[in-house]
């Protein structure tokens, strides 16, 4: 099977469970992570779901339904131009944001020592509450933080922008604000290049 | 022949200064010098104030530039309205008590030597304002940093300044009835905004990182040495009038005056660079300036009661004390932007001291030196503790520290949306799309 069909499949095979803006979340951590995989590999995709609160389905049906996709004839997915439609409308879309915020802050951590990193990561992880988000929301921040699963569930603009300044803020405390400053200042730089075409601007979680 | 007509002449000359028209007529240009030269050295105080905006600014970070220079200009207009209101009237109004004037509240006529002292006491009740301003930068909110600069130069000031200066609408203040030294606000000035400032980093708590999870103390540079000295030989400049004016009168003692107030800043310097030397430290262009402003402040007690060579010396403590006091100020976790509590607040009690200790023709009079001591506490006490309430009390209603994000995006984007340095601050912490407006 081609990768554009069984993408298409898996859309199909998560329909029943997920829409919106989750279910475009979800297919692009299949994409990310789990496309090149062995089909049981789909375990691994739907535990991950699971993690981030994003389906509330048992996971056996929802193998189930994926397996069911996957074995389907080509005929019966969905079309490519409603799939060029859904792609279009997701275009600057909170899926955006999210994928554009964690490339920032994971952008800012990776340009320190790996030490300073891990201590960053943990004062984010402490202060998480200081962002006023529902218990999931948090959870699958804390699930990219703590076991780098990428985040599927809708996250407001400004919790977004916060969680960058949250990032920025233990930059300060551990390696001084001067040094903050330039961190940032680059990541944006390297995210902007990396993320140009995406259509969501980095500078609008500054 | 020659030398007995000249002499002629002169005889005439006292004889036709001595008659009562002439006398008359030698008062009224004697007011009008005294004007010109009060009302000169207003403008100069005035000037102090870019001093402060160019010094405090340029020890800022970019980000925050404007707001400083914001919080400069503003607390001027705002203190001087509110000086004008209620500043004077309870500094120098009637002060039958001692402890408050109760008259010359928001003035509307009055004798005209009334406008000069009015305008000339306006400018040292917004020295007092803006010495907060440095110490506090980078992390307070805009309109919490205006309401307390209302508090200074409205209550703070002026209720301590009728203590030590008051009775110009008649009475006495207590301290200056106990004889308390300070001719031109080592104390009533300078420790006072000292204390405040004091009480505005504690409740404001130090800048995002400025020390770290160890307690270990990390510097954050000023974005533009050359505004800080700019700043520190205007501010100096400014202090001609500071002190000089301070006699009220173009006198000839004037001369004197400036040049203790020259060498006490001059001394505060070389005693700062000094003490660097010695400690094999960099000798820093900030803690240069810093110390010849202290030198500055510390003189000004004393300027006008002791001798050259007590002013030298005057200066060169002033000097150490702005070397030592940062480091234990790092110490206890507090944040302050410019160093404005060592050099206001500690070469205040240092200059008041001084004042007592060198006073001309009684030195080290241990009854003089207990009312300095005496002057200096009330001032700490009132200054601090009434600056402490009113900050605690804006954090509680308005608040008064800005959030991180606002510390990352930096406050002139925040507080003013308008930028120091628009085609050459390059740093990405703010979306710029923000400032079109």
């Amino acid at each position: 099977m081609e990768f554009e069909q069984k993408k298409l499949a898996i859309e199909q095979g998560l329909t029943p469970f997920l829409g919106g803006e989750p279910l475009a979340n979800a297919l692009r951590l299949w994409e990310a992570k789990y496309s090149r995989g062995h089909t049981f590999a789909l375990t691994g995709f739907i535990s991950e779901l699971g993690d981030g609160a994003a389906l509330a389905a048992p996971p056996a049906k929802v193998l189930q339904s994926l397996f069911r996709a996957l074995n389907n004839p080509p005929a019966s997915l969905p079309a490519h131009r409603d799939r060029a439609a859904s792609t279009t409308e997701a275009q600057g879309s909170p899926g955006h944001a999210i994928h554009t915020c964690t490339l920032l802050v994971d952008t800012m951590i990776d340009r320190l020592p790996p030490d300073k990193g891990e201590e960053i990561r943990r004062y984010m992880l402490d202060h998480l509450e200081r962002l006023p988000q529902p218990t999931p929301v948090l959870n699958a921040i804390r699930a990219w933080l703590g076991q780098r699963r990428t985040i599927v569930l809708p996250i407001p603009e400004t919790a977004l922008t916060r969680l960058v300044n949250l990032a920025y803020v233990g930059l300060c405390e551990y390696v001084g604000p001067i040094k903050a400053d330039r961190v940032l200042h680059e990541a944006v730089l390297i995210v902007e290049t990396a993320n140009a075409g995406s259509g969501f601007p980095v500078r609008r979680l500054l | 022949m020659q030398s007995q007509s000249l002499r002629r002449w002169q005889f005439a000359l006292a004889l036709a200064l001595v008659s009562p028209a002439a006398l008359a007529a030698s008062d009224v240009s004697r007011a009008a010098v005294d004007t010109i030269w009060l009302a000169t050295c207003a403008g100069l105080v005035f000037l102090m104030q870019a001093g402060f905006a160019l010094l405090e600014g340029g020890m800022a970070r970019s980000k925050n530039a404007v707001n400083v220079l914001m919080k400069n200009y503003l607390d001027v207009c705002v203190g001087g309205l509110i000086f004008w209101l209620v500043g004077f009237g309870l500094m120098f109004g009637v002060n039958s008590s001692g402890w408050i004037g109760t008259s010359h509240f928001a003035p509307n006529s009055g004798p005209d030597w009334d406008w000069t002292f009015l305008f000339f006491q306006m400018m040292f009740a917004a020295t007092a304002t803006t010495i907060a301003s440095g110490a506090m930068a980078e992390r307070i909110h805009f309109n919490a940093y205006l309401v307390g600069a209302c508090v200074i130069s409205g209550l703070i000031y002026p209720v301590f300044g009728s203590w030590a200066w008051g009775g110009h609408g008649g009475g006495e203040g207590w301290l200056k009835a106990m004889g308390f030294v300070d001719f031109a606000g080592s104390t009533v000035v300078h420790s006072i905004g000292g204390w405040c400032a004091l009480a505005g980093i504690i409740v404001l708590g130090p800048r995002l990182g400025r020390f770290g999870p160890n307690g270990e103390s990390r510097p954050i540079p000023g974005h533009n040495l050359s505004l800080v000295a700019l700043g520190g030989f205007i501010l100096w400049f400014g202090w001609v009038g500071f002190n000089g004016g301070s006699t009220l009168a173009a006198e000839v003692g004037i001369g004197k005056i400036l040049v203790n107030t020259h060498l006490g800043a001059c001394a505060g310097a070389v005693g700062s660079a000094l003490f660097s030397v010695m400690l094999s430290r960099p000798v820093l262009l900030t803690a240069t300036v810093n110390a010849s402003i202290g030198g500055l402040v510390s003189i000004t007690a004393g300027c006008a009661t002791m001798e050259p060579s007590h002013a030298v010396l005057t200066g060169i403590i002033a000097g150490a004390i702005t070397s030592v006091i940062p480091i234990l100020m790092a110490k206890m976790r507090w944040d302050d932007v410019v160093d404005a509590i060592s050099v206001h607040g500690f070469c205040g009690v240092w200059g008041t001291l001084a004042a007592g200790l060198f006073y001309s023709g009684d030195l080290f009079n241990p009854r003089r030196l207990a009312v300095q001591a005496i002057g200096i506490l009330a001032a700490f006490v009132w200054g601090f503790g009434v600056a402490l309430l009113s900050y605690l009390l804006i954090a509680r209603t308005i608040g008064i520290r800005s959030d991180g994000l606002h510390e990352q995006r930096g406050l002139d984007f925040t507080e003013h949306a308008e930028l120091g340095y628009p085609e050459f601050q390059q740093m990405q912490t703010f979306n710029p799309d923000g400032l079109h407006r």
